[in-house]
């Protein structure tokens, strides 16, 4: 007990010491002078951390783990190897769940085989942390993982996929997508007592409608008339989830004339859900869009044919 | 009239005869089996009639039916209260609307139909001239015998405060078994009991066997030369007992019950057989049994009892019989299945109307099997895979029969039950047990081991557990790689974690070390469950005869590293200590 004390006072003083090591293999870190140039945060005395961290001893190594993730600029590459070596040697779950944490605030792409290992972890919340750490980590291995997490038994890991690849601008993985997204998440994985997830399982058929945002954001022009062309065939608030974020798009990814289609067709559902729809594209778009989207908006909330530029 | 009867006959019991008097007497004097003996030998140049074979079937207006095989459906009209008999000529007899009648089992005719009261048929017998029917009357003990001709004459008509058994009749005989004890062999145009055979085994049935009469319930006597010993037991004796079957369906059953219209399980969980009366002794007809269960048909070796065929009906089997040489069975979708005695098919014969009960006579029939149903293993998996999971009693067996085949083509199976969601999870355990004691279909195997649980696409993980340990045994290395991908998959379940990392233990090569490594640290600190705990340790053990240097550091680490679950750390101890690694 006493020796516990011990380090975590050392990794608590660590935390605000600097060390004249520039970082865990004695070796400057790259880019390390281009970021000198900046007002750097403290540096971190990775060789003590890194002997914290191979005590065993979890309470320290939680702290040694916060304080590698105070990390910054070019101090968070070094940072990070230390997190992937305790990544790679293993630990107990509260642990693992905190360096795969720290290895997405680190997001350094050489963290990623480390994290990787644990998309298929038998404990859910490690599955769940490591797809979360790849949205932030990154790269080329980083994408195929979360891809391969997309098929996961746990609607969870799914979500959490779907999100990272989202955010990692995962265009290959559109195809995965609407795989998840036909797929329903049978049955409804709510906790029980949990009445927002009832409401939202039932309105978007028990489907996961993260998976038709996340295409709406990556949607090629075939991709994205794919999923238009769902309408009727998949719950309205299920489609809408991705229909949205495809009207936002910038006209350079997304056509104009293919949003005015899809304005137009929402149109003509004459549904309130439509209606609402598109009013909350028209409240979110953007003033520097499209004056002809901004029009067509406009006329198809007022239930008008949605006029279209002359060529 | 009875000395006619005797002259045509030529029975020498006839004549200065003891047995003769009131019917179903249990007061008259024994004979030492003199008179039956006569009888039996007078029979013997008596021609025997025609058999004809017939299924005929109780529909929701009537009765169906048609000569076996392929006859041409005939539809009959009328109110049906009980179970029809099949007469070994093919004759069909049943009671309803207060009257008993009779149909030719081959066109449907009406032979004749007369009054019978509120009595119903027990069974029914006829010798090509006459008919004989033994009734009953439901909630008493009371019996009623009729003997009927073709011109619908009634030749006898008693009633008897005793219960009767089925009958048999040949050459104007009337073989009636009574009390259970005795067959009264009754001359129908003197009305008078010409002989007796006194049985010592429980007889409720009179059998006529393709011209072979026997008696018996449980067990049969032959009706030959020795039956004037049968109250000595030196009779030619059938004796035989079906192996334990689902539902524990009966043979004959008692033959003093009436034919009812039974709406229960019962007569969909049967089994059929039937004496050899050219072999004699205890052999079977066909050499082996048949039994049903619901819509499951199996037949079994006389030998062994181990199956020889079996397949799954369009319907329930509502009835069926023991043929000469195969087996018959009739289905509630009005279709009769013929299965000659290897279990070869033939195109069912339809009666064109569903049924709501059956029963064939088949005793002369010898089924031609003209249709390849394909091997055992491959019966057994459409059998399987064709019933519905409420079947388990009878997909049990049949899982537990493909076992002990030697067919290259079980491991497949095995691995296509232990995976399968519609089979109950005893059943599927029962097929991973079979399957972890295989050593052949190593390719199969291999090709299981290449899948892996999908949630998009539905793909069940394979019964990884089972097939490490089949793999292991093997020694077959060529399973190390897919192996250690289950390893470290979420979806493989605990206890196929346990078996998949011993199995490593002997195949992993230099090759998995990294994926040995990897699940290594995963689990060392994580093992919550002793089948994780039992994992890690197998594949610490892996790592030190594959992992090298690098492997033996991994472990050793790990084994006083404070992190490391105890349990682990105990384990990993006395592998460090140990010679050799």
């Amino acid at each position: 007990m006493a020796r516990r004390r011990v380090i975590l006072a050392v990794v608590l003083l660590l935390g605000v010491a600097t060390s004249g090591r520039a970082d865990a293999q004695g070796a400057p870190p790259a880019g390390a002078a281009k970021a000198g140039a900046k007002a750097a945060a403290p540096k971190l005395d990775l060789v003590a951390l890194r002997k914290v961290l191979e005590t065993g001893d979890e309470a320290s190594v939680l702290g040694a783990l916060s304080t590698l993730g105070t990390a910054q600029g070019p101090g968070a590459a070094p940072a990070a190897v230390l997190v992937n070596e305790l990544l790679a040697r293993g630990g107990r779950t509260p642990v693992l769940e905190r360096a795969l944490e720290v290895a997405g605030v680190l997001a350094q792409p050489s963290s990623t085989p480390a994290v990787l290992a644990y998309l298929r972890h038998r404990v859910t919340a490690l599955r769940r942390a490591a797809a979360a750490a790849l949205r932030r980590t990154g790269g080329a291995e980083a994408v195929s993982g979360l891809r391969r997490a997309l098929h996961d038994g746990d609607a969870g890991v799914r979500r959490v996929a779907v999100d990272s690849l989202s955010a990692l601008g995962a265009r290959d993985a559109v195809p995965d997508l609407f795989l998840v997204l036909s797929k329903p998440t049978a049955p409804c994985d709510c906790a029980q007592g949990d009445e927002d997830c009832q409401a939202r399982c039932e309105k978007t058929g028990a489907s996961m409608p993260e998976a038709a945002a996340a295409i709406g954001t990556l949607c090629a022009p075939q991709d994205c008339q794919k999923l238009v062309e769902l309408l009727g065939k998949l719950p309205f608030g299920l489609i809408e989830r991705g229909l949205k974020p495809m009207l936002l798009r910038p006209e350079s990814e997304v056509s104009e004339a293919f949003k005015l289609d899809v304005i137009d067709r929402m149109r003509r559902l004459q549904t309130g859900e439509a209606r609402k729809f598109l009013e909350a594209v028209r409240a979110s778009y953007p003033e520097k869009g499209s004056i002809h989207v901004r029009h067509g908006l406009d006329a198809a909330i007022e239930n008008k044919p949605v006029p279209r530029p002359k060529p | 009239m009875r000395a006619l009867a005797c002259l045509s006959l030529g029975l020498l019991a006839c004549s200065g005869s003891t047995q003769g008097g009131d019917l179903f007497e249990i007061g008259a004097p024994r004979d030492a089996g003199i008179a039956v003996a006569k009888l039996e030998e007078q029979s013997r140049q008596k021609p025997v009639p025609v058999s004809v074979a017939v299924a005929v079937g109780v529909t929701t207006d009537g009765l169906v039916g048609a000569k076996l095989p392929g006859g041409a459906p005939w539809h009959y009209r009328g109110k049906v209260e009980s179970l029809p008999d099949v007469t070994a000529t093919g004759v069909v007899v049943a009671t309803g609307g207060g009257r008993a009648f009779a149909l030719d089992g081959t066109t449907g005719r009406q032979i004749f139909s007369v009054r019978s009261g509120s009595f119903i048929l027990r069974g029914a017998a006829d010798d090509g001239s006459v008919t004989v029917l033994s009734l009953g009357s439901a909630g008493r003990e009371q019996s009623r015998l009729l003997v009927v001709d073709r011109q619908g004459d009634v030749l006898l008509d008693t009633e008897v405060d005793a219960p009767l058994g089925r009958p048999a009749a040949r050459a104007g005989i009337a073989f009636v078994p009574f009390r259970g004890q005795y067959v009264a062999a009754i001359d129908v145009s003197t009305k008078q009991e010409v002989a007796r055979a006194l049985v010592r085994d429980l007889v409720s049935h009179s059998l006529d066997r393709d011209g072979t009469l026997y008696f018996g319930q449980q067990a049969l006597v032959r009706f030959d030369e020795k039956i004037r010993y049968a109250e000595s037991f030196q009779a030619t004796r059938f004796e035989w007992k079906p192996r334990e079957l689902p539902g524990k369906p009966v043979w004959l059953g008692d033959g003093h019950d009436l034919s009812l219209l039974d709406p229960t399980a019962l007569p969909k969980i049967r089994v059929y057989a039937a004496p050899d009366p050219k072999q004699g002794g205890n052999a079977l007809a066909s050499d082996g049994y048949a039994a049903t269960y619901f819509r499951i048909v199996y037949g079994f070796s006389a030998k062994d009892g181990r199956l020889t065929f079996t397949d799954a009906l369009p319907g329930d089997a509502l009835g069926g019989a023991a043929a000469k040489s195969g087996f018959a069975f009739c289905d509630a979708t009005g279709a009769v299945h013929l299965y000659d005695a290897s279990g070869k098919g033939t195109a069912p014969t339809p009666l064109r109307a569903r049924l709501t009960a059956c029963r064939i006579n088949a005793s002369s029939l010898v089924v031609q099997g003209s249709k390849e149903r394909g091997t055992l293993a491959q019966q057994i998996e459409k059998t399987v895979v064709s019933v519905e999971p409420t079947m388990a009693a009878a997909e049990a067996l049949l899982i537990t029969e493909l076992g002990r085949l030697d067919d290259p083509a079980v491991t497949r199976i095995l691995i296509t039950f232990a995976e399968s969601s519609r089979l109950p999870p005893a059943e599927r355990e029962r097929a991973r047990k079979l399957l972890a004691a295989r050593r052949s279909g190593a390719d199969d195997m291999l090709a299981a081991l290449g899948r892996q649980y999908d949630f998009i696409s539905d793909e069940e993980a394979p019964p990884v557990g089972p097939l490490a340990d089949a793999l292991a045994a093997m020694g077959e290395t060529r399973a190390a790689p897919l192996l250690a991908r289950h390893l470290n998959d979420p979806a493989t379940s605990l206890d196929d974690l346990a078996r998949t990392a011993r199995a490593l233990e002997s195949l992993a090569t230099p090759a998995e070390a990294q994926t040995l490594t990897t699940f290594f640290s995963l689990y060392r600190a994580t093992a919550d469950e002793p089948d994780v705990v039992g994992a890690v340790v197998h594949v610490a053990k892996a790592l030190l005869r594959v992992g090298g240097a690098s492997g033996r550091a991994v472990v050793q680490r790990a084994a006083t590293d404070a992190m490391t679950v105890p349990e682990v750390a105990r384990g990993l101890q006395p592998l460090l200590t140990a010679k050799g690694t």
